[in-house]
């Protein structure tokens, strides 16, 4: 077999393949023995032909493409194995001789990927703290959150900061039916819930039991209702059924006990839990925001071709996964979103393509680097990660069996892979001083059960998403990285659903 | 065709079977002739034909053999097949016929 290459843009390929005629005839023979079972003769039993029955009989043709089919996959192969080529398309095929085969070969490939300098890349660490302000306003918050709502002791008309509890029928002026389904006991806090202004002015001041309507016009541009009321006027029909109001609780021990079910004894400490659980989500936002700007960076300074194949599975999977999230989430089909939109698919797809195209160099970059660093994730050190979720939390057996499932296991190592690279990463732009100025402590603590007090927001790296599976600049790359998108899921969450199955 | 009127009546056709394509590794070919003929008439019909020199001529008859389809019954009639043995070295392209 004798390969040419010739390197094309876009990280194609073309191989230039042929065989001699030794190696050809081998194929004849093998396609002979490969027909003459398949062929009936009449005068001769199944696979009993002699080669030069065949030759003559179905012609010498038959023989030499079965070989062709034969020798082309193999051949190609081996091609890209000697090449230590790493295809990520389809290959397309141009046989330009049949006896002995040669054909051309084009198929895209895994880019080369020159990093550039990018150990050089730098970046600050962003300094983080937290205000007594911030901390205060998450406790308000919490206060708010916590205490209990109670009808007054007296009847009095509502009035702002209530809670109230109503039913109310939407009809369109001038129509009999109602424009919905009437709601029942819907529960609203005045002031607070996002209501029409018309609305809340017409409950403000009404008491239990009242009745009220109202008409509210809505104009033709206006986008903040559905496009079904835009330009009528609708008339809401109002029946207060109850009033509430919040009675704060006092901030003091008891609280502190309360919204930590008795785990933190003062109001200090409560106040110190706080600060920290701000100050880890601080440094996470922190992490994300160093790390996109560091992973940017690197991008910036490597050179990579990437193959359209590759670009055109990211945005498959980027389409998919908007589907699930419109399924999900506002339970429409992406069909019925395009449609709302005006756009079809195509249109859809090229709006994707350059941010696709981004993430995708990211993580091929991210890729190299970690290959070029050495970063990889070891059993032990998911076996240590199991131990250190597991750790603390009741039923610790039954999550550490949960959790030593192949597939969390798979997932957890993506997670892992990708924390470590990402901690590589930053460490390598900043000098070794970290994401967040002051440095982190050693080892982020959790609360008891795993989760924090305060609903932090959960800050999500996904610009760097990185790779899963295929640690070692593998196989089938284009779909290691399409999957890379979707494969890190919240590994809490997914803790919480699965054990009621088991 | 009822009788042979000349040499290019004899021959009716090759036999290319997994016996006969054996049997020309040993310079013999099969055919099928005209029931009437005898070796003699073959050879030379083989001789003019092919512009080979025959060794040898055997002469069969093959039986004819009933068919049935349903209730009728009929037969594929019988037919004479011949082997012909060459000099060594000759050989015939039979798929030529």
């Amino acid at each position: 077999m004798n390969v040419a290459v010739e390197r094309l843009p876009e990280s194609q390929v073309l191989l230039d393949i042929s065989t001699d005629e030794q190696e050809f005839s081998k194929a004849l023979d093998r396609a002979y023995r490969k027909v003459v079972n398949q062929v009936r003769l009449p005068g001769f039993r199944p696979g009993k032909a002699p080669r030069m029955v065949i030759e003559r009989m179905l012609g010498r043709d038959v023989l030499i493409e079965q070989a062709d089919r034969d020798l082309l996959d193999p051949l190609y192969q081996k091609a890209i194995e000697q090449e230590s080529l790493n295809p990520v398309g389809e290959p397309e095929v141009e046989i330009y001789q049949t006896e002995p085969l040669a054909f051309k070969v084009t198929v895209q490939v895994y880019p080369t990927i020159d990093l550039g300098e990018y150990q050089s890349v730098r970046a600050e660490p962003r300094p983080v703290a937290i205000s007594d302000e911030q901390v205060e306003e998450t406790l308000t918050r919490l206060r708010e959150n916590q205490s209990p709502w109670e009808e007054p002791a007296e009847a009095r008309p509502a009035r702002d900061g209530d809670r109230v509890t109503v039913d109310v029928t939407v009809t369109e002026v001038g129509a009999d039916e109602p424009y919905r389904e009437p709601l029942t006991d819907s529960v609203y806090v005045l002031g607070k819930d996002n209501l029409f202004e018309e609305l809340r002015d017409t409950l403000t001041g009404m008491g239990v039991g009242d009745e009220k309507a109202v008409e509210i016009a809505f104009a033709e541009d206006n986008e903040g209702v559905e496009a079904g009321m835009r330009g009528k006027t609708m008339s809401y029909a109002v029946a207060m059924k109850k009033i509430e109001e919040q009675h704060l609780l006092p901030l003091d021990e008891e609280f502190a006990k309360k919204v930590s079910d008795g785990k933190i004894e003062t109001l200090e400490a409560l106040r110190a839990d706080i600060r920290k659980d701000l100050l880890r989500a601080e440094r996470q936002k922190a992490r994300t925001e160093v790390g996109n700007e560091v992973v940017a960076a690197l991008s910036e300074g490597a050179t990579l071709d990437l193959p359209p194949v590759m670009i055109d599975k990211q945005v498959d999977s980027d389409v998919e996964n908007m589907r699930n999230h419109l399924g999900q989430d506002h339970n429409q089909t992406l069909e019925a979103h395009l449609r709302a939109e005006e756009k079809t698919l195509e249109e859809l797809r090229e709006e994707l393509r350059p941010e696709a195209t981004r993430r995708l160099r990211n993580s091929l970059v991210l890729r190299e680097i970690a290959t070029r660093e050495g970063v990889s994730v070891s059993p032990q050190d998911i076996d240590a990660e199991i131990d250190r979720m597991v750790g603390a939390m009741e039923n610790g057996a039954q999550m550490r069996q949960f959790y030593s499932s192949n597939y969390i296991r798979t997932m957890l190592e993506s997670e892992l892979f990708e924390r470590k690279l990402m901690d590589r990463v930053i460490d390598i732009a900043t000098e070794g001083r970290g994401a967040a100025d002051p440095p982190e402590e050693p080892e982020p603590e959790r609360t008891e059960d795993g989760s924090t007090i305060i609903e932090a927001e959960v800050v999500e790296n996904e610009s760097a998403g990185v790779l899963p599976e295929d640690r070692s600049i593998a196989i089938d790359e284009a779909e290691a990285v399409a999957a890379s998108e979707t494969v890190v899921p919240e590994v809490d969450e997914q803790a919480a659903k699965e054990p009621e199955r088991a | 065709m009822a009788s042979i009127s000349s040499f290019h009546d004899v021959l009716i056709r090759p036999l290319i079977t997994e016996k006969g394509t054996r049997l020309i590794e040993l310079g013999q070919y099969t055919f099928e002739v005209h029931r009437e003929a005898n070796k003699i008439q073959i050879r030379e019909a083989i001789e003019k034909t092919f512009n080979v020199k025959v060794k040898a001529v055997n002469t069969m008859n093959m039986p004819r053999k009933e068919r049935r389809r349903g209730r009728t019954i009929g037969s594929v009639p019988g037919w004479k097949k011949a082997i012909v043995t060459l000099q060594t070295g000759q050989t015939i392209d039979i798929f030529e016929t």
